[in-house]
């Protein structure tokens, strides 16, 4: 089976919805989980809104061994999904997790299993995305399968940053941060340049655009954490409290979670003034390009 | 007061409080919710429930919508559907539901309704649970799922693949006494069918049905007006039904399905053994299904269909027990859902006595079984005509 042609393919991933994201989350970072039944003691497989045996809610999530047995397999040499054709042929499986629920993973394996054969869950880049796959190789096998392909770190400036990994970055606000934001966009707000005007306003001051306030996240990300190479692919961000000329701020970025197979992080992310209010509060997700060797 | 409805009654309700706004709920989800109120209400235990209404799910389950419900909820019913009439579905699934039990298919009959705000429109992708524990892994379409039931079943019986190509064979041999067949005209030996190409392991290329475009309909009404037709009637002397699951992983057996405790129910209706049959009119999406059909109809014993095959002398009409004398859709073809009324048509032509080409002699009764999604949905009939 092509096993290395796996993180390449185009394929669609899960439809997570909250209800099964603990599922998903949990095993993308090597922890295998099922839900089980506080009333009857049931596991459940897949996630569900109620246990199916008797319909009780109270369902907690609990970790199980990644140790299973192969309950029937397929070669697939035609798959239904055209995505998977260079990934031919593959070998799906029926897996019963010892724990007891079975679920349909692909398998991992250099040559056609056997019905019955014992497996281990391993995290595997499928098409871009880590999912819960099962392999029958010998422990330091499954370890430089596990490496292999996914460190999508290789090459970056700074390296991989760890979660919990935090910056801060200082400035104070100019008069000339607002002529110059004006001059980058066109954005000549009254609030920003009349005076009398601005402090008949809720503000009481004449305030800085919010761009020279989240600017400083830029410089956040770009130079320091995940550093050099680094862009903003998503910012989800709550201005909190206006910013006026000649305040002192410190901008924060903390990282969240890095994924392993790209080199791509959530942070949150905070700026506070002198008083120690927040003025910006939010979540970013950026991607970090390989500059080394270019 | 005479009443001409069946009797009934309703013994428990469930409601949820409406919102304006769900974000990101499942249907599944709700459907679950309300279902554990009603039955709260009622006093019963899940197990306790045997017959599933339910309504559409645009978008997010197109097809299998019973079985999909039905396995979320840890049921297997013995009748189910999906009442498709707007405004009137409540309504609609009351009176259902009480002529399912009166037709003595079920006792207790769960009827539930119930939709999300999220903000996805409901017309948004295909995701129930197939489509997010499945597909992502590789396992798209039918193929893989039958795939896994034929490998479990060769595994756990010793078969060879010879047993199962005999079928898609004597399924070839058929066909090419129908003119209408798609493979009419094309047989395939046992040889040939091993040796086409490998689809999903075990399953070669002539054991998967060809989809073609197609349509099959059929007439029921009272014994007194069919007696007055043009045609001896065909009268419905058996009937059973259940659902297990809906996907492979689910599937509480993978070498024996629901068809078993249908087969059993419709025979018992009917009055008949198996082996009294005339005709066999057996689903045949994939050989292993007719294998499994055999097995789970009680004709041999788990992973002997090959040597009964052999023993009843093939599929053909000269047969001891003939089967899909039509050349089933292995040998004409699947028009999609219609396929599965093929066999209901091939019976009925057989029972009538004038099946040009491939009458089968003296044919009184016939067994038919409808299957769906992973062998998880089964119906099955006994049809016959008086001698
Ligand atoms: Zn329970």
């Amino acid at each position: 089976m092509n096993i290395e042609k796996l993180a390449g393919i185009s394929v669609p991933g899960p439809t997570i919805i909250p209800l099964t994201k603990p599922f998903w989350a949990s095993a993308e970072t090597g922890v295998l989980t099922t839900q089980k039944c506080g009333t009857c003691g049931t596991r459940v497989f897949y996630p569900r809104g109620r246990c199916p045996v008797c319909w009780s809610d109270a369902l907690d999530w609990v970790t199980v061994s990644g140790v299973a047995r192969l309950k029937s397999f397929s070669e697939v040499w035609k798959p239904g999904n055209e995505g998977w054709i260079p990934a031919t042929p593959y070998v799906v499986g029926l897996v019963t997790l010892e724990e007891g629920p079975t679920l349909l993973s692909t398998i991992l394996c250099d040559q056609v299993p056997q019905i019955g054969a014992t497996l281990h869950f391993v995290p595997f880049n499928i098409g871009g995305r880590v999912l819960p796959c099962f392999h029958n190789f010998t422990e330091e096998e499954a370890k430089d399968m596990a490496d292999q392909g996914k460190d999508g770190w290789a090459g970056v400036v700074n390296g991989k940053p760890k979660i919990g990994d935090a910056i801060e970055r200082k400035r104070t606000t100019r008069m000339e941060d607002i002529h110059a934001f004006t001059e980058m966009t066109g954005d000549r707000n009254p609030v920003h340049y009349d005076e009398a005007l601005a402090k008949k306003t809720p503000f009481g001051k004449l305030i800085v655009q919010g761009g020279v306030t989240t600017g400083m996240l830029n410089a956040c990300v770009a130079e320091d954490l995940p550093g050099p190479g680094t862009v903003f692919l998503n910012t989800n961000l709550n201005f909190l409290k206006a910013v006026g000329v000649g305040e002192d701020l410190t901008a924060r970025v903390e990282i969240e979670t890095v994924r392993d197979d790209k080199p791509i992080c959530k942070l949150k992310v905070r700026i506070v003034d002198s008083a120690g209010d927040p003025c910006v509060e939010g979540e970013a997700t950026t991607y970090t390009m390989a500059l080394e060797g270019l | 007061m005479k009443h001409l409805a069946p009797r009934c009654a309703i013994c428990g309700i469930g409601e949820l409080k409406p919102q304006r706004r769900t974000d990101e709920v499942s249907t599944m989800e709700l459907l679950i919710e309300v279902s554990a109120l009603a039955a709260e209400d009622a006093g019963l235990s899940p197990a306790e429930i045997d017959g599933l209404l339910v309504g559409p799910q645009v978008g997010e389950t197109p097809q299998h919508v019973p079985a999909t419900v039905a396995e979320y909820f840890g049921m297997q019913p013995t009748m189910s559907n999906v009442i498709d009439l707007g405004g009137a579905s409540g309504p609609g699934m009351i009176w259902r539901a009480a002529g399912a039990i009166a037709a003595g298919q079920c006792e207790t009959v769960l009827c539930v309704l119930g939709n999300h705000r999220n903000e996805d429109p409901p017309f948004a992708k295909n995701r129930n649970p197939i489509r997010e524990f499945d597909v992502p892994f590789g396992a798209s379409g039918a193929n893989p799922s039958y795939a896994l039931l034929m490998q479990a079943h060769m595994a756990a019986f010793d078969c060879r693949p010879e047993d199962y190509a005999a079928i898609a064979a004597g399924s070839r041999a058929n066909a090419q006494l129908n003119p209408d067949a798609i493979f009419y005209g094309k047989p395939a030996s046992v040889d040939e069918v091993l040796a086409s190409p490998v689809v999903a392991s075990p399953l070669h290329l002539f054991e998967i049905v060809m989809p073609v475009a197609g349509g099959d309909a059929v007439i029921v009404t009272t014994a007194e007006r069919a007696a007055k037709g043009p045609h001896k009637p065909v009268e419905l002397w058996g009937a059973g039904e259940k659902i297990t699951h809906r996907a492979v992983s689910q599937a509480p057996d993978l070498t024996s399905g629901p068809l078993k405790p249908s087969i059993a129910r419709a025979l018992h209706q009917a009055g008949m053994e198996a082996r009294d049959i005339d005709f066999l009119s057996l689903y045949d999406c994939y050989t292993i299904m007719v294998a499994a059909t055999i097995e789970d109809a009680g004709l041999c014993a788990p992973g002997e269909f090959g040597d009964w095959l052999n023993d009843n002398g093939g599929m053909g009409p000269d047969a001891h027990q003939p089967i899909n004398t039509h050349g089933g859709q292995l040998g004409f073809g699947q028009p999609d859902l219609a396929g599965g009324m093929t066999h209901v048509v091939e019976a009925v032509r057989q029972l009538r006595g004038d099946t040009p080409n491939r009458q089968i002699r003296n044919c009184m009764s016939a067994l038919i079984t409808g299957n769906g999604a992973t062998m998880s949905e089964a119906v099955a009939l006994v049809l016959g005509v008086e001698g």
